[in-house]
C-alpha cells in the first residue's frame, strides 16, 4: 500500500514538473526584444529599362528582367503581447543588397554590362499571431513595410579588346509602402530566451527618381560616348522630346522571399 | 443523445478528465494527500479551460474588391514615337473576386486551409494616344484580366474581446490567367476600327498574406472581414486574335518565347519576347464563416 502511495506521488511530481517546464516556455512577460539575420532572394522580376547610353541594341535580343530582391538583412525590434496569442511588433531592418546582374549585350564596338546593388532601411510594424504549444511556438505575422531609405548603386561597364570603361551611379528610389507576411517557429531555450526561424515574403515596389555618377575609370583606349553624369527619371508622357539628362521612369519590384534566423528575449 | 465528451466525432479528453476529475480524485480507492488532490484538480480544470476553442472543420465564402498592387510593364508601349502615350505600365490584378475555402483548426489557435479565388478583372487603360500619323489616330488600348488561383495557408488566430482575429500566410498557385486587350483607332474619315487579342498566362506561383476578424453571429456562424495581399507573377505564353474590325490582316496568334532570335514571324503567327506579368493585388473581402 505504501509502495502504491509513493508511486502516486511520483506520478503527480512528474505532472507538476511538466507544468513547470511548460511555464518556462510561456513567459508571462508582455514585452520582448528580438533580433535576426536573414538572406533573401528576389521573388519577382522587373522589366529593367535604364541604359545610360541608350544603345539601340539594348533589349533587342532579350528584355532585361532581373530579380532585384537578393539581399542580406539585419533586423532588430521589440514586441508587446496583448494576449497570450496576439502581439504587435515594431522592427527596424537594414537591407544590404547583393550584386545583381541587370543586363549584358553586345554592340558593334564593345560589350555593355550593368550590375546593381540596393540598400534599404525599413520600419516594420507587424501583427503577430502566436500559438503557444509547449516549448515550440508556431506563429504567423502580417505587417506593413515603411521604407525610410532606399538607394541603389549601379555599375555600368563598357569593354572591348581595346580597353574598358566603368561608371558608377548612385540612384535614389521612391519611398513606397510595402506589405509583408511571414510564418515562423520559435523554441524556448530558457525562461527568457527563444530562438526562431521564419520564412517571409516582402512585397515592396518603387521607381528610380534620379541617378548621379559617383565614380568613373578607364583602361586602354576604348572608343565610346560618355554617358551623362546625372539623370532624372520622368514619366513617359513627359519624354516626347527626350533630353540627355532624362531617362524613362519604370516600375521596379524589390519583392523577395527571406529566410530568417533570430533570437528573442522575453522580459 | 450526443456524448458530451465527444467533439467533432473525436474524444475530447480534456473535457472527459474535467467531468470525471471529482470521481477520479475523491472516489478513487487510492490514498492521496488532500494537498495533492487539490493541486491535481486545479491542473485538470485549467488544462480543460486552456484547450477550449474553435478546433475542427470550417468553411467560408468571401467576396470583395481588389486593387492591383504591382505594375506590369508592356515593353511594346515604351517606344517614344511622338505620340502622347500616357501609360506603358499598369496594375493588372485588380477587380471583383469570389472565394471559397475549407479549413481545419488542429489547435484553438492554429489551422490549415485551402481556398480558391476567381477574380473578374477591371478594365485598365494601357495607353492613350492623341497624336496622329497620316490620317490614323490611335484612340486607346485597354486590358481586362481574369484569373483563378488557389492558396494553401497556415492560419493563426487569437481571441480578442468577443471576436477572433487571425492572420494567414500561404503559397498561391495561379492556374488560369487571361488578359484581354482592346485596341481602337480612328481614321481621318471618322471611321473607327478595332481589334482585340486575348493573352493567356503560364502557371504562376506566388504568396498570400491575410489579416482578418471573425465577428460571431451565432454559435457556428461568423461574419468574416479580411484584408489580403496576393503576390503572383509569371508571363504570357500565347495570344489569340479574337476580333478584327480593321481592313488590315493581323496574325491570328502571338507566341511568347524566352529567346526569339532566329524565329521568323509569319502572317498567321507572330513571335514576341516574354516579359514579367504580375497579377498581384491587395483586397478587402467580406463573407460568412461556418464552423462544423
Amino acid at each position: 500500500m505504501k509502495q502504491q502511495y509513493n508511486m502516486n506521488k511520483l506520478i503527480l511530481l512528474v505532472i507538476l514538473s511538466i507544468r513547470i517546464v511548460d511555464g518556462y516556455a510561456q513567459s508571462n512577460s508582455k514585452w520582448y526584444l528580438r533580433t535576426s539575420f536573414s538572406y533573401s532572394k528576389g521573388s519577382n522580376q522587373t522589366l529593367y529599362l535604364f541604359d545610360p547610353l541608350s544603345h539601340s541594341e539594348f533589349n533587342q535580343d532579350e528584355y532585361a528582367t532581373p530579380s532585384l530582391g537578393e539581399a542580406i538583412l539585419f533586423n532588430a525590434g521589440a514586441g508587446y503581447r496583448f494576449t497570450k496569442n496576439f502581439a504587435v511588433e515594431s522592427n527596424f531592418a537594414y537591407l544590404n543588397g547583393l550584386d545583381v546582374p541587370l543586363y549584358s549585350f553586345n554592340t558593334s564596338n564593345y560589350k555593355v554590362a550593368a550590375n546593381i546593388t540596393n540598400r534599404q532601411i525599413l520600419f516594420l510594424p507587424t501583427t503577430v499571431f502566436t500559438i503557444q504549444l509547449k516549448k515550440f511556438n508556431p506563429y504567423v505575422k502580417v505587417g506593413i513595410m515603411v521604407p525610410l531609405y532606399n538607394q541603389s548603386s549601379m555599375t555600368y561597364k563598357l569593354s572591348s579588346s581595346n580597353g574598358s570603361r566603368e561608371y558608377e551611379y548612385d540612384i535614389k528610389n521612391q519611398l513606397n509602402l510595402g506589405i509583408n507576411g511571414c510564418v515562423g517557429l520559435s523554441y524556448a531555450l530558457s525562461k527568457h530566451w527563444e530562438i526562431f526561424v521564419e520564412a517571409e515574403e516582402d512585397n515592396i515596389r518603387s521607381f528610380h527618381k534620379e541617378a548621379n555618377m559617383t565614380k568613373q575609370s578607364s583602361q586602354g583606349n576604348l572608343s565610346a560616348s560618355v554617358p551623362s553624369s546625372n539623370f532624372t527619371f520622368v514619366k513617359q508622357e513627359n519624354l516626347t522630346n527626350p533630353q540627355p539628362n532624362t531617362a524613362l521612369n519604370f516600375p521596379i519590384s524589390f519583392n523577395r522571399e527571406a529566410y530568417i534566423l533570430g533570437f528573442k528575449y522575453n522580459f | 443523445m450526443k456524448e458530451p465528451f465527444k467533439k467533432n466525432g473525436f474524444l475530447n479528453f480534456n473535457y472527459y478528465l474535467t467531468q470525471n476529475s471529482f470521481k477520479f480524485l475523491f472516489l478513487t480507492p487510492l490514498k492521496i494527500s488532500s494537498m495533492l488532490k487539490k493541486i491535481m484538480c486545479i491542473l485538470l480544470v485549467t488544462n480543460a479551460l486552456y484547450s477550449q476553442g474553435n478546433k475542427g472543420l470550417y468553411t467560408y465564402a468571401l467576396t470583395g474588391y481588389k486593387m492591383g498592387s504591382v505594375y506590369t510593364s508592356f515593353p511594346n508601349e515604351y517606344s517614344v514615337n511622338g505620340n502622347n502615350i500616357s501609360n506603358a505600365y499598369i496594375r493588372l490584378g485588380g477587380g471583383n473576386n469570389i472565394t471559397g475555402a475549407l479549413g481545419y483548426m488542429i489547435h484553438p489557435n492554429l489551422g490549415f486551409e485551402v481556398s480558391s479565388t476567381y477574380t473578374i478583372g477591371q478594365t485598365k487603360k494601357i495607353s492613350d494616344a492623341s497624336g496622329s500619323s497620316s490620317n490614323l489616330e490611335y484612340i486607346f488600348k485597354e486590358t481586362q484580366s481574369n484569373n483563378l488561383h488557389s492558396v494553401g495557408s497556415i492560419v493563426a488566430q487569437a481571441k480578442l474581446f468577443n471576436m477572433t482575429v487571425y492572420a494567414k500566410a500561404g503559397i498561391v498557385i495561379n492556374y488560369y490567367a487571361t488578359t484581354k486587350e482592346d485596341n481602337q483607332y480612328r481614321f481621318g474619315n471618322n471611321v473607327n476600327q478595332s481589334y482585340g487579342y486575348r493573352y493567356q498566362g503560364n502557371l504562376m506561383r506566388g504568396f498570400n498574406g491575410s489579416l482578418g476578424v471573425l465577428v460571431p453571429i451565432s454559435k457556428r456562424m461568423n461574419l468574416m472581414i479580411e484584408a489580403e495581399e496576393v503576390s503572383i507573377q509569371g508571363h504570357f505564353t500565347k495570344g489569340e486574335l479574337f476580333y478584327n474590325n480593321t481592313n488590315s490582316h493581323l496574325p491570328n496568334q502571338i507566341e511568347f518565347m524566352g529567346n526569339i532570335s532566329g524565329k521568323v514571324s509569319s502572317s498567321s503567327i507572330q513571335y514576341e519576347k516574354i516579359y514579367p506579368v504580375s497579377y498581384s493585388c491587395i483586397g478587402l473581402n467580406i463573407g460568412i464563416h461556418h464552423s462544423f
